[in-house]
């Protein structure tokens, strides 16, 4: 076959090459994957699970932009959860069990159907750049060159990397997949400036061998709705399981730290606090006398089971005596050990909203690589990555999300304005506007700009329009009707704690109460009409939450003033007398989009952003 | 930093004065002013030309008239901010002033942070750095010693419970988003019912506070202190002696003094607002009956008492009366006109600590009053809010609990309840010019007073 014009070479098939080759391709443009090992696309060697806490909301967003892994976790989901239920809808996150075999044939047979999308083993070795700097080719290991107007670098883990168990160092990837060496050099040689950051994983059992008596069972939810717009109920077949470590397992495992390569200093990369190691914690907390640990099914066609909670990069010895501890593990076979692996990534400040590196035009990176952590913050990146690569070779605006937009660019605003000093996860906690970009309404939210861009069906939006539509339609059906005192009304509001009505009530006014759901008015609305699941929930939130919804809008009102005011790319921040020194320093290194991110630089005060004001307001008289 | 939601301000100069102004500006400021200031031609304010003074009423937060005064709306970008523009010319009292803004505030505007209308002119460029600054500089000159004040006051006595208290509010958000964050963790469960608990102490904390601003706000105002005494006593020639110079109109005849006559005095650097009162009295007639009301109501609501007797007469039933209206209060007796032959007035040993012999004619022994009116003015420290900004801010963030309070007692989810206590700390940090935000000033524009 006669080596075809590719437009746009993705590098890697992990969950963010995946994303950026699928939207690319989706976007008509000709789209060259490749992956090391074609075996290892769209790999979770980590927890075999997506979703989670905030991350949860990402997959959501992924999913309402057009991307891939909602539902590729619906289709491999074995158990499914809302998280955070009882808490309210600002931190809702959905989560899946996945079987991790059948995510990765899924997102296979994806990139293979994907029309304009060749996926090829190779080992991507340098990109080449023209005259101007800009992207040129591709050259892979093999010798093979592709030119190309756009690369994405999504190479996860791979980049130089190290794996640690006690004190035996591998040079090889994640789940003893091959390193990529070349690509970290030619990258360094392109002036991308790579740093060392650390992760690691736990072992995995083989569940035939544990005894599941002494834990605590725990069960998937049976009406939940999955992942992707529309996706119905999912499949909920297997069971997670719940044990703890105790002070023997501590013991064991202080016995041995001076094997450990993360206290002995062999591991120099940066590791993430969030997700700390059994070691750490025991370190950190001595007073802790028992951490908690799910025992998650990799699959549902493999005995192995992942052990959350126990990531390790002690000996295997040390492993198996740990293991061995623990109630219920007493005879546990391990199947694979945990391990700590170091890897070369970027920091995330030479990066544009885009994800288009600063340094090379038509360069962008995405994922692991970038500083991020998980699958979930991987793929919202590589979408991104994706559509600016697409937009970039079509010659098109690129597209950029604002932290208003919700999490998918809330991450990429924090990683590309703040950067970071260790491997970023996604945290409720981190969007200021959680009530507003809740995991309900990412369909609302970010549909528009999926149609937008070619990759969400008129129909999809249709539909979608078409739920809120009748939200919409139904709040004011209930603002408009009143009932009347009753009994049966009374009784029901006996029952939920809550007070009786003397003069009637709208229903509206009625549902606002925190006890009343909407089904629970059923008995006292005979004209209601019959509503999906999905619509019921916006109107409960809309209405029970309305002040607050209120609110968070007019703040994202007064951000977007901010975000508005776009600043030339030209500016030489370095010349700014204006300025104070260090925000000179800054703003040069960052190179903000808008006023509203130079504003949340570090280092940059209000009274540099007014002197920056002053300064455009010059500019524009001229 | 961009905001432009309606902010308002005084912005005149130290009251009472002539003339007070009340500024807003933002997007609505016209909105506000329609609802506070109504033409006395009958079309509404944004109806009426820019930048012509109009004639009309200011109106209260419950649709009274304050005051018959002149407004003027100012249509950004023309304007001193660059936005939508107004201000209220009013009578420069405190009472119309402190109406006014709450009325403003009601309407829809929040209080202005310090500096913010200069900052505004300045980020929409309507002047430049260096310009920005000299009007920085100028104000901070003239309010050098309240910025000191307030500074000290923020940094002793009542900054620590507040920093403890946002600390607080921070470490329950923290905990829920800990919890929500890292479910796989074993993290002590988010305790909503004693974190709703600690919410509404925190409350009450704050509007005990507010409050005190409210009930003296002596840093500012001056330690109220009322003069009171029977007709005749020499209260009035007292309070001119005290003030300096003649300010009450001192006649042989009694019931001379017939409304509160106020006056702001400075002894050893500490502000005192001294009221001289009408002469308490049976039998007086209508107009004299309501000043003796006043006079009741100016000891009521005063920090400190100095009740006045005539030394050189014996002591009257209504001597006795005024001897009943400062037990228990914070009180000196002053035996006036010790210049003459004197009488028993052994009796007030057992009402007051402290009885001063003076004559007001000639001043003998006035530095007695003058150090026990020192001694006594609340300490500083017990004076917690300085501004009106602050005073606004606190009675915002306490607000914000009651309302996160109010989601608990409802039985509204976490979440919501922990927006408002964000809210609230975020509130607080300002209070204390903490940069919580990063929209909250700092820089040069920290410099600034409220309303310029």
């Amino acid at each position: 076959m006669a080596i075809e014009q590719y437009e746009i070479a993705v590098i890697g098939a992990g969950h963010a090459g995946i994303e950026a080759a699928l939207a690319a391709a989706r976007m008509g443009c000709r789209v060259l994957c490749l992956c090391t090992c074609l075996d290892a696309v769209g790999n979770m060697p980590c927890n075999p699970s997506v979703g989670g806490t905030a991350k949860g909301q990402l997959v959501r967003e992924i999913d309402a932009l057009g991307g891939e892994m909602a539902r590729a976790a619906d289709a491999a989901c074995i158990q499914f959860r809302m998280l955070n239920r009882g808490k309210g809808p600002a931190v809702y996150s959905p989560r899946a069990q996945v079987d991790r075999m059948a995510y990765r044939a899924y997102m296979k047979s994806a990139l293979e159907h994907c029309p304009g999308l060749t996926l090829m083993q190779g080992e991507a070795a340098a990109v080449e750049t023209d005259a101007q700097g800009a992207v040129s080719a591709v050259r892979l290991a093999s010798g093979l060159r592709f030119p190309v107007s756009a690369v994405v670098l999504a190479t996860g883990t791979y980049l130089c990397s190290r794996t640690f168990a006690g004190e035996v160092s591998t040079h090889a990837g994640p789940d003893g997949m091959l390193p990529a060496d070349r690509l970290s050099t030619a990258l360094a040689e392109l002036g991308l400036p790579l740093r060392r950051f650390k992760t690691g994983t736990p072992a995995r059992l083989d569940g035939r061998t544990v005894d599941y008596s002494v834990m605590q069972r725990q069960e998937g939810e049976t009406d939940g709705e999955g992942f992707a717009f529309g996706s119905g109920t999912p499949r909920a077949q297997a069971a997670c399981y719940l044990t703890y470590t105790n002070e023997r397992t501590h013991d064991i495992i202080r016995g041995a730290l001076d094997r450990s390569p993360l206290f002995s200093g062999v591991i120099e990369g940066v590791g993430p606090r969030y997700c700390p190691s059994i070691e750490d914690k025991v370190v950190r907390f001595p007073e802790k006398a028992r951490h908690q640990l799910f025992l998650e099914p990799c699959g549902l066609d493999t005995s192995e089971v992942y052990l959350q909670g126990l990531s390790t990069s002690l000996p295997e010895d040390v492993q198996i005596e740990m293991i061995h501890s623990i109630a219920g593990l007493e005879q546990a076979a391990v199947m694979r050990f945990g391990y700590a692996i170091e890897y070369d990534c970027l920091d995330p400040l030479c990066l544009q909203a885009t994800l288009e590196t600063k340094a090379v035009p038509g360069l962008y990176a995405a994922g692991q690589l970038c500083g991020s952590s998980g699958y979930e913050e991987a793929a919202g990146q590589g979408l991104v990555a994706g559509i600016n690569a697409a937009l970039r070779v079509q010659g098109r605006e690129p597209f950029v999300l604002g932290r208003t937009d919700g999490y998918i660019g809330t991450l990429i605003d924090d990683l590309v304005t703040k950067g970071t000093n260790e491997p970023y996860r996604m945290m409720t906690s981190r969007s200021e506007y959680r009530l507003i970009a809740r995991q309900d309404n990412a369909d609302r939210r970010l549909m528009g700009y999926g149609r937008a861009l070619g990759l969400i069906s008129q129909a999809r939006y249709d539909h979608m329009e078409e739920k809120y539509a009748r939200a919409r339609a139904e709040i004011e059906r209930l603002r408009h009707t009143g009932v009347a005192p009753s009994d049966t009304l009374n009784d029901l509001l006996a029952r939920r704690g809550t007070s009786p009505v003397r003069d009637g009530a709208a229903l509206l006014e009625l549902l606002r109460r925190p006890q009343i759901g909407y089904n629970d008015l059923a008995a006292v609305d005979p004209g209601r009409p019959d509503l999906p699941r999905e619509v019921i929930e916006q109107v409960e939130i809309e209405v029970k939450y309305e002040g607050y919804i209120r609110r968070g809008m007019q703040e994202i009102e007064d951000q977007k003033r901010l975000e508005d005011r776009v600043l030339p790319d030209d500016i030489d921040y370095l010349s700014l007398g204006l300025l104070r020194t260090e925000a000179r320093l800054k703003l040069d290194a960052v190179r903000p989009r808008t006023l509203g991110q130079a504003g949340r630089i570090s280092g940059v005060s209000p009274a540099d952003i007014g002197g920056l004001i002053v300064y455009l307001s010059s500019r524009e008289d001229k | 930093m961009f905001r432009s939601d309606v902010i308002a301000a005084y912005s005149g100069g130290r009251l009472p004065g002539a003339i007070g102004i009340v500024r807003m500006s933002g997007d609505g400021a016209f909105d506000v002013l329609d609802r506070i200031f109504r033409p006395k031609r009958g079309k509404k304010m944004s109806e009426c030309n820019f930048n012509q003074m109009i004639y009309g009423e200011l109106l209260a937060a419950d649709g009274q008239t304050l005051d018959i005064c002149l407004a003027c709306a100012y249509k950004g970008p023309h304007s001193y901010t660059g936005e939508d523009m107004a201000e209220i010319f009013c009578h420069g009292s405190e009472a119309i002033v402190a109406a006014a803004l709450r009325s403003a505030y009601h309407a829809g505007a929040r209080p202005a942070e310090a500096g913010e209308f200069t900052k505004r002119g300045f980020l929409r460029g309507k002047m430049d750095l260096t310009a920005a600054e000299a009007v920085a500089d100028l104000i901070y000159a003239r309010t050098e010693q309240g910025a000191k004040n307030a500074a000290a006051l923020l940094e002793g006595y009542h900054a620590r419970p507040l920093a403890a208290m946002k600390e607080r509010l921070l470490g329950l958000i923290a905990h829920f988003y800990a919890v929500c964050d890292y479910s796989d963790e074993d993290i002590e469960p988010f305790a909503y019912a004693q974190a709703a608990a600690q919410v509404a102490d925190d409350a009450r904390a704050l509007e005990g506070l507010y409050e005190g601003y409210l009930r003296s706000s002596a840093l500012k105002d001056g330690v109220p202190v009322a003069v009171v005494g029977r007709p005749n006593v020499g209260k009035s020639s007292l309070f001119n002696r005290l003030a300096g110079f003649e300010r009450a109109i001192v006649t042989d005849e009694a019931g001379t003094t017939r409304d509160v006559v106020g006056q702001h005095i400075e002894l050893e650097g500490r502000l005192f607002h001294l009221m001289d009162t009408a002469g308490i009295r049976e039998g007086a007639g209508q107009a004299e009956r309501m000043g003796i009301d006043r006079s009741y109501a100016a000891a009521r609501d005063a920090s400190l008492i100095v009740a006045v007797f005539d030394g050189s007469r014996p002591p009257s039933a209504e001597d006795l009366e005024i001897l009943r209206l400062c037990r228990g209060r914070t009180a000196a007796a002053v035996v006036n006109k010790c210049d003459l032959p004197a009488c028993d007035w052994a009796v007030l040993a057992d009402a007051f600590d402290t009885v001063l012999p003076l004559s007001a004619r000639t001043g003998e022994g006035l530095e007695g009053l003058t150090g026990w009116l020192c001694q006594n003015a609340p300490d500083s420290g017990e004076i917690l809010i300085t501004g009106q900004r602050q005073a606004a801010l606190i009675r915002e963030a306490a607000e914000a609990l009651r309302q996160a309070q109010q989601s608990a007692e409802l039985g509204l989810t976490a979440d919501a309840f922990l927006l408002d206590a964000e809210r609230a700390a975020r509130l607080i940090g300002q209070v204390l010019g903490e940069d919580v935000d990063i929209d909250i000033t700092e820089g040069i524009f920290s410099r600034f007073c409220v309303g310029k």
